[in-house]
């Protein structure tokens, strides 16, 4: 082998190396591009925010205590929404049940109770109503034939009465309160009377 | 800049879950129940088969019956009958070959309590949806048309959404028509001609300006043509900065302090802030009072209320000026006022007692001249 071809082998060799030499570089480039700070980019933020229908009853209970019917023979009036109990020795409650709609969706609200007057306070004309009023401006679009403000005797046909058609989610617009009004007569049932309201709600 | 989107993403992240840590703790564990998500949307195709799934929440230890309840639930198969407090719920929807209702179907997707509460307690019946869009026959369109109010001069925002509910493609031209509340014609804007396919919906919004108009109300009515017709109308306001007393005191107590409400009402589509009136009685300058000052919400009524001492107050008539002050402009009117009734118990007692008093001396005068005969 002369000098000539030890030259041209060296140089082949050095060819090679360099282009692999080069790959490798651009690899390694390639591969640190995106983690490199001042490297021009387009990028994009995605983000997907659920639906979600979320209700707090801030109020969930309503108990007037132990008490009797003071005005006999008759009945007494325990109402929520003027907070007063007429004709019985039960303690003013002056507050009904609270709902908001905290969740990001307008939703239906339907309610419907376990019993009725005569099963659950029983005795000679009882009356078991609620009432459905908003606390913040529109937070209730009301069913037709559903007025908000009035006492109407409950319902314990599932799915009960649809009362509002939108309950808003919007804040300053999400509250509304169901207040309760029990006629209890002086030959009621006795003992704890307990009943419960189911509100359903879903999407509207 | 993606290190920048790397963290951005990070915090969110970390925001999300703090978040989620933070309702968990404070909001979940009383009375929230709700769903999540609160919905499916759908299109309806023969024999497609959806995996779903609905994530409950509940008061912690309530026992909660799983249903599906609504068009197509004979479809649904659930994985799991009952919750307790909440969680998941995975369900199969298994699409009939055929249907015979076209429209949008509201598939129900249940959780509700099977305990009673103590007393009188409320519960949640909480209901996730699955909508489901069966295609009308042939060509059919949905119309959607919304309006915002602006005060006058600003551009008032027009949108029109035109959903393809049917079996075919439409063709649908869009007219949108302004009218004045009393259904004066004003003008007309042709928003084109668009093709959508089934199942497919297309935006149109056109920005109206209000330059030449005057302030009031207005109805936008769309006509979307595509072979038939279809009309929908959406009312928007116009508003200037304008506060008028729609209501107020109309009557007064001699010799006493009396309280005096203005119902003043904002025609301006912003929050007018620190309104307030000045109330001036003819003939009595030193009874003028002022009223705090309050905010309006735009399109709304706000109650002012001043006291004024009618002791001096001679008359049965007052004149009053009152003058609502906003944004360095005011509204006066001159309201009157009329001297209530009022009822003197004590004068009634008084004069029914005397002519008790007047009976029982005859009946005792007369029974001691019957004794004496």
């Amino acid at each position: 082998m002369n000098s000539e071809n030890i030259l041209m082998t060296v140089a082949v060799i050095a060819v090679v190396v360099a282009a692999l030499g080069a790959g490798f570089t651009y690899y390694v480039v390639n591969d640190y591009r995106n983690a490199l700070t001042g490297h021009a980019t387009s990028g994009d933020i995605d983000l997907e925010v659920q639906a979600a229908a979320l209700i707090n009853f801030t109020t969930d209970s309503i108990d007037w205590g132990v008490g009797n019917v003071t005005n006999t023979p008759g009945s007494a009036t325990l109402d929520t929404a003027a907070g007063t109990v007429t004709g019985g020795s039960w303690n003013p409650v002056s507050e009904g049940f609270v709902v908001r709609n905290i969740g990001n969706v307008n939703l239906t609200l339907s309610l419907v109770t376990g019993k009725n007057s005569t099963t659950f306070i029983g005795g000679t004309n009882p009356e078991y109503q609620y009432n459905v009023t908003n606390i913040d401006v529109g937070s209730c679009v009301n069913s037709t034939g559903f007025d908000l403000g009035t006492y109407y005797s409950v319902n314990i046909t599932s799915p009960g009465t649809r009362v509002c058609d939108v309950f808003q989610f919007v804040d300053g617009s999400d509250r509304i309160s169901i207040d309760i009004r029990l006629v209890v007569p002086s030959d009621s049932l006795t003992g704890a009377l307990t009943d419960t309201m189911t509100a359903s709600f879903a999407a509207a | 800049m993606n290190i920048e989107i790397l963290m951005k993403k990070r915090f969110f992240l970390v925001l999300a879950f703090m978040l989620l840590i933070f309702l968990f703790e404070n909001g979940f564990v009383s009375a929230v129940a709700g769903v999540i998500p609160a919905f499916h949307e759908i299109n309806f195709e023969p024999g497609e088969v959806h995996n779903l799934a609905f994530n409950f929440i509940n008061e912690d230890g309530l026992t909660l019956e799983v249903y599906a309840e609504g068009p197509f639930s004979e479809y649904v198969s659930l994985d799991k009958e009952s919750l307790v407090g909440g969680g998941s719920v995975k369900l199969k929807l298994s699409l009939p070959e055929s249907y015979d209702t076209p429209g949008r179907h509201r598939l129900l997707i249940g959780a509700r309590p099977v305990q009673e509460s103590n007393g009188i307690g409320i519960v949640a019946n909480v209901q996730g949806v699955i909508f489901i869009d069966v295609p009308y026959p042939g060509k059919y369109a949905e119309v959607e048309l919304s309006t915002a109010n602006a005060n006058l001069g600003e551009e008032v925002p027009i949108r029109v959404k035109i959903s393809s509910k049917g079996e075919e493609s439409i063709t649908a031209s869009t007219l949108v028509e302004i009218r004045t509340s009393d259904g004066k014609f004003v003008e007309e804007i042709d928003l084109g001609t668009t093709e959508i396919e089934p199942d497919g919906f297309i935006e149109l919004v056109y920005k109206l300006l209000t330059k030449e108009y005057s302030a009031g109300d207005y109805i936008a009515k769309a006509l979307v043509n595509y072979g038939e017709t279809v009309e929908k109308e959406s009312l928007f306001r116009l508003g200037r900065l304008f506060v008028d007393v729609s209501n107020y005191s109309t009557t007064f107590k001699k010799n006493k302090i009396n309280r005096f409400e203005i119902e003043a009402e904002s025609y301006w589509n912003n929050v007018i802030d620190g309104v307030y009136a000045n109330v001036s009685i003819k003939g009595y300058p030193e009874l003028d009072f002022l009223t705090p000052s309050l905010s309006i919400e735009p399109w709304s009524k706000k109650t002012l209320v001043g006291f004024f001492d009618s002791s001096e107050i001679n008359g049965d008539t007052l004149e009053a000026k009152i003058v609502i002050n906003y944004e360095g402009e005011a509204t006066e009117k001159i309201v009157y006022l009329d001297a209530e009734d009022e009822f003197d118990y004590l004068n009634y007692v008084a004069i029914v007692a005397i002519v008790a008093v007047v009976i029982l001396y005859f009946i005792f005068r007369k029974k001691h001249e019957k004794k004496k005969k």
